[in-house]
């Protein structure tokens, strides 16, 4: 078995985190329109951080993102980076890279991060400007772009779908084959962490899903097919990945917005620990009777994705069998028998 | 490498972490992870409590039931290995 596939099995068994998802800031520089983020005023100093990263460091986390809001509106980001690689974490930053110059990304070269994921959402100006709300967002984030792959980092180019840019998604994916960057199409837009569905009304058609899940350069059949068994079934979330936010709650994942506990009044231990009712719950989650309907009756269910966080923010619980997983599962399966048979497939997508 | 000097690691090269009896070490230059295991780790504890080849050798020798020319073999081929993988330098 590979190591990475062992590491991961190893703590999503023994519920340690060994991914931490942590956003720093909730305030942005942009106002997209799709953003699942609740801006709040919420600011926790350095030192709050430190002491965060260090009781995670004790717990068993190696690989530490850093998100937003915007990561880079902290005057203090790069000492908070760097603490986190001097403990020895695997650092990956999420930012729009607008407020990136060449000064920055030399620091950032220097601390040696895993990963700097900059969103781009369009190829064209004005496209992408209409998202983030921002007139000069495309010309500094294609800056940032530039400098990053200039200085070698390891750039990921990461791009929500939505109905305005899914026209020309594919010229992202040209564009980062041609600086030699790994990207991300991200057609799954989530709700607010507070329930609130509006960014949904960005998610492209089932056409358009159809057409992007049928994009051989992109997806080979095998990949549509979900993984099968009872542990897959299960997410990470609260296992072996926790995320953090802006105002020191701790989630199981940042689109999984339960409450397990607030760092500004208790120890990460302890707030992962069995004590805890709401990740005994969580832990104890068994999909043939938790998930019935899902993970016994489902006839989607061998290509289904199923996000807890989803279906929570969603239906404001966690065991209903609808959610936006089950139009993408519908979908996933059509394009995998078209491409196996190479033909119709019987079943019928709903919108 | 003396065996009085103590090893440097390639901290700016990786990231680490215990977890439970071994260590995974992932090399940020080309992304890859890799696994230390039992006995591994301990010799890589000791490298990061700055301890000399030689000390190393004691140390595991007190321990282990195995002869100082056999321990100092099999410590520098794992040595090695850390260098060609640029965890250490």
């Amino acid at each position: 078995m590979r190591v990475a596939q062992q590491l991961f099995n190893i703590t999503f068994n023994e519920c340690i985190p060994l991914d931490c998802i942590v956003e720093l800031t909730s305030k942005c520089n942009l106002d997209c329109i799709h953003c699942y983020v609740v801006k709040s005023c919420d600011t926790l100093p350095t030192d709050f951080w430190k002491s965060v990263f260090l009781e995670l460091r004790d717990i068993g986390c190696l690989y530490l993102t850093l998100t937003g809001g915007e990561i880079f509106l902290r005057n203090d980001i790069f000492e908070v980076i760097s603490f986190a690689r001097n403990l020895g974490f695997c650092v990956t930053l999420f930012t729009n890279g607008t407020l990136l110059d060449e000064e920055k990304i030399k620091t950032l070269k220097k601390l040696n991060i895993y990963e700097l994921h900059i969103s781009l959402y369009s190829l064209n100006e004005e496209e992408h400007n209409s998202v983030t709300g921002d007139k000069r967002s495309f010309r500094k984030t294609m800056k940032a772009i530039h400098l990053a792959v200039k200085n070698k980092l390891p750039l990921v180019i990461k791009t929500p779908l939505l109905k305005s840019n899914f026209p020309n998604y594919k010229g992202i994916v040209k564009f980062a084959k041609r600086l030699g960057v790994r990207y991300i199409l991200d057609p799954l837009i989530t709700p607010k962490s507070n329930h609130d569905l509006a960014p949904q009304k960005y998610r492209i058609s089932v056409d358009n899903l159809i057409k992007f899940y049928s994009d051989g350069e992109i997806f080979v059949k095998e990949y549509l097919k979900a993984n099968n068994n009872k542990e897959n079934f299960i997410c990470s979330a609260g296992r072996n990945l926790i995320s953090i936010s802006s105002n020191g709650l701790v989630y199981p994942c940042l689109q999984f917005p339960v409450v397990l506990g607030d760092l500004k009044k208790s120890k990460l231990k302890d707030i992962l620990s069995d004590k805890n009712n709401l990740i005994r719950k969580l832990r104890n989650i068994q999909p043939e009777r938790d998930f019935y309907y899902c993970y016994k009756m489902c006839s989607y269910r061998e290509f289904c994705l199923r996000c807890i966080g989803i279906v929570y923010l969603e239906n404001r619980s966690i065991y209903s069998s609808t959610s936006s997983c089950c139009q993408l599962a519908r979908v996933r399966k059509e394009v995998y028998y078209k491409k196996k048979k190479g033909a119709l497939p019987w079943e019928t997508i709903y919108a | 490498m003396k065996k009085d000097d103590f090893i440097k690691i390639n901290y700016e090269n990786i990231a680490y972490q215990k977890i439970k009896s071994n260590t995974y070490i992932v090399t940020l230059s080309d992304h890859k992870i890799h696994q230390l295991d039992d006995i591994a780790t301990h010799i890589w504890e000791l490298i990061c409590r700055k301890k000399s080849v030689n000390e190393i050798v004691e140390i595991l020798h007190n321990e282990y039931d195995v002869d100082k020319d056999t321990l100092l073999k099999d410590i520098n081929e794992f040595l090695h290995e850390l260098k060609q993988k640029n965890i250490i330098l």
